[in-house]
């Protein structure tokens, strides 16, 4: 199944596949240009590309992966009506094709850091285990609002301007440190701007804030154990609704 | 004998959530005191039926009656929402025919796609691909994307994927609505098969000379939602006891201004009766609603015999009709038909358009003598000793 998922958004169009890996590229050329040459915020970063870069690809995964699988369960509703297929895979193979997206941003990521001249350090092999915890965290997410959507179709707007919002709240292309620490504390809380602020720390530079940093050691489960509450949520309501999907799309 | 499906006190209500379709309207709605409720629609009340092992069982009933939803809960597509549905044996998930199939993918993908979905490994696939592209007669038309096909040709790939499944249980519904003549025959041959394999069918239909030539039991499913299991002859009786010189509901999707209200046949002694003995005087009269503005009708009736041989079709012209309601009569003298099913098929035509198409017509001829065929021989004979 989910096999068959991926050949049908592969095989769709070569130049829409290549779109959805330019795209982060795109923004990441605009946002490195006015953040460098107009506002000058970027450019007392090190390795500022790179750290821009790293921020705008997870984001841009966080939001593809969200927002399709969001949709997923409506838009394959042709199937759930016939066929009785397992449903989570049709949420799972959405986010497994933004995932490996994902993946061959992450080359560009690499070449740019050859560029930059950004020196290998052990700390990059940490990186794998960051984006399992995102991809845990978009799935959760993918579960949850698949299901509303077939409720309530006008939730994909709302997710919009939630994703909106939280660009601006999560450090993708502004440094932490611009913030006073308070909002730190607060705005660290968010998973993905917890991993962003890690995938920088491995990648780019441990001067990055993270979670571990603002915080006291001893509270390092916290992100972990809110994600794994979070998830057992969504997928009992996932599971719950799923019976149904067949009657309400 | 074994059963292959086991359903007990089977209930199902739709729930239809009346008081929001949208994150809106239902954070509206929790202010307001006097909310719509919501509403369900029962369906099915504590219906109970098993199928045997190896039976080719038929559900019959009207538009709407519950046929489909019937089907996709045997398939696991509805949840019911009381009651239990025992399967034993491996359930072919296909209700329809080419589910899955993407329009922008060539043929050859599709049927990768269509063949996984039943349950193929992409090794067994690649083995059976070329039989099913020779069953398909569209050798040289695979690499083309799906879009371009006919009609035609999609169905036609789309059932040489289907028969490859290798389950015990098959759902189909109503394959044979689409489909021209030959393919038709190719549906009828491959229903033969499986009734020589012995695999469990469930066929719905609305066609009772498919019941009638596959069917060992029919499942029926009134106006009241009722169901009940007949032998195959029962089945044909009552189906035309409900049908016969029934008033044509009205269809909501195609409103005409003029249409044929209903339509009754008489034998020889004027009998209301859908039994017609061979040779016998058919009466037929039509009810032919006309608000339209033409003065007179055009009518064309075609007879068709078994697998849809056309065996009459002939046309009259320009029938003078009143505004309002008609009553038309068509007499045909002896029909050299012998016994069978034969479906009449009506069109209403004014000068410029078709008005309607009646088709929900199914007469039975019996012919007493024991003849083959389909038509009844008018012969002499003689025997000459040669010198």
């Amino acid at each position: 199944m989910v096999s068959t998922d991926f050949k049908i958004r592969y095989q769709g169009s070569l130049l829409g596949y290549a779109w959805s890996l330019l795209k982060p590229l795109f923004l990441f050329l605009i946002l490195y240009i006015v953040f460098t040459k107009f506002l000058k915020i970027g450019s007392d970063i090190p390795h500022y590309p790179v750290y821009l870069l790293l921020g705008v690809i997870l984001w841009n995964f966080f939001t593809d992966a969200t927002s399709t699988a969001m949709t997923s369960i409506v838009s394959r509703g042709d199937l759930i009506k016939k066929i009785n297929i397992p449903k989570y895979l049709v949420v799972i193979s959405t986010v497994i094709s933004a995932f490996i997206n994902l993946c061959l941003n992450f080359i560009v990521l690499i070449v740019l850091c050859a560029i930059n001249h950004l020196p290998f350090s052990l700390t990059w092999l940490l990186v794998p285990v960051l984006l399992l915890e995102l991809l845990f965290v978009v799935l959760s997410l993918g579960f949850l609002l698949s299901t509303v959507y077939v409720r309530f179709k006008d939730a994909s707007y709302i997710w919009e301007v939630v994703l909106q919002g939280a660009f601006y709240a999560t450090p993708i292309l502004y440094p932490l440190s611009l913030v006073p620490r308070r909002i730190q504390e607060v705005l660290i809380l968010n998973p993905v701007a917890q991993i962003i602020q890690d995938a920088r720390w491995c990648i780019v530079s441990h001067d990055s804030i993270t979670f571990w940093s603002l915080t006291q050691r001893l509270f390092w489960p916290v992100p972990i154990a809110m994600i794994i509450i979070f998830s057992a949520f969504s997928i009992q309501y996932f599971k719950a609704k799923a019976k149904y999907f067949a009657e309400d799309i | 004998m074994e059963n292959a499906i086991t359903v007990k006190k089977l209930s199902k209500k739709f729930r239809e959530q009346a008081n929001s379709k949208s994150l809106k309207e239902f954070l509206l709605n929790l202010s307001i005191k006097n909310r719509p409720k919501n509403k369900n629609a029962q369906i099915f009340k504590d219906i109970s039926f098993t199928i045997k092992k190896g039976e080719f069982f038929g559900i019959v009933g009207r538009n709407g009656s519950g046929k489909s939803t019937l089907l996709k809960i045997l398939a696991g597509v509805y949840v019911p929402t009381s009651g239990v549905v025992e399967i034993n044996g491996r359930l072919n998930p296909f209700i329809e025919l080419g589910v899955g199939f993407n329009p922008e993918l060539s043929g050859r993908d599709n049927v990768f796609l269509n063949a996984s979905l039943l349950g193929f490994s992409r090794d067994k696939i690649t083995k059976i691909y070329d039989d099913i592209v020779e069953f398909a007669e569209l050798d040289g038309y695979m690499d083309l994307k799906l879009k371009h096909y006919s009609s035609g040709m999609q169905v036609r790939l789309a059932f040489s994927v289907a028969i490859r499944a290798e389950s015990d249980i098959l759902l189909i519904d109503e394959v044979l609505a689409v489909g021209d003549a030959a393919f038709q025959q190719k549906c009828f041959k491959y229903f033969d098969g499986l009734k020589k394999e012995k695999k469990t069918v469930i066929l719905v239909t609305h066609d009772m000379a498919i019941v009638e030539r596959f069917c060992d039991r029919v499942l029926f499913i009134d106006k009241t939602k009722e169901v009940k299991v007949y032998g195959v002859s029962e089945a044909v009786s009552h189906y035309n006891d409900v049908n016969s010189g029934d008033k044509r509901g009205e269809n909501p999707f195609r409103k005409t201004p003029a249409r044929i209200e209903r339509v009754q046949l008489f034998n020889s002694d004027l009998d209301n009766t859908l039994i017609i003995k061979a040779e016998e005087k058919i009466t037929i009269r039509l009810y032919i609603d006309n608000k339209s503005n033409e003065k007179s009708l055009s009518i064309t009736t075609s007879l068709f015999g078994n697998d849809w041989v056309k065996l009459i079709d002939f046309d009259i012209y320009e029938a003078p009709m009143s505004i309002g309601l008609n009553e038309m009569e068509i007499v045909l003298d002896s029909l050299p038909l012998n016994s069978g099913k034969y479906s009449l098929i009506f069109g209403l035509y004014g000068k410029e358009t078709q008005y309607d198409l009646y088709d929900d017509l199914t007469v039975q001829i019996k012919n007493l003598n024991d003849n083959k065929g389909i038509l009844i021989p008018k012969y002499r004979w003689a025997v000459k000793a040669i010198k």
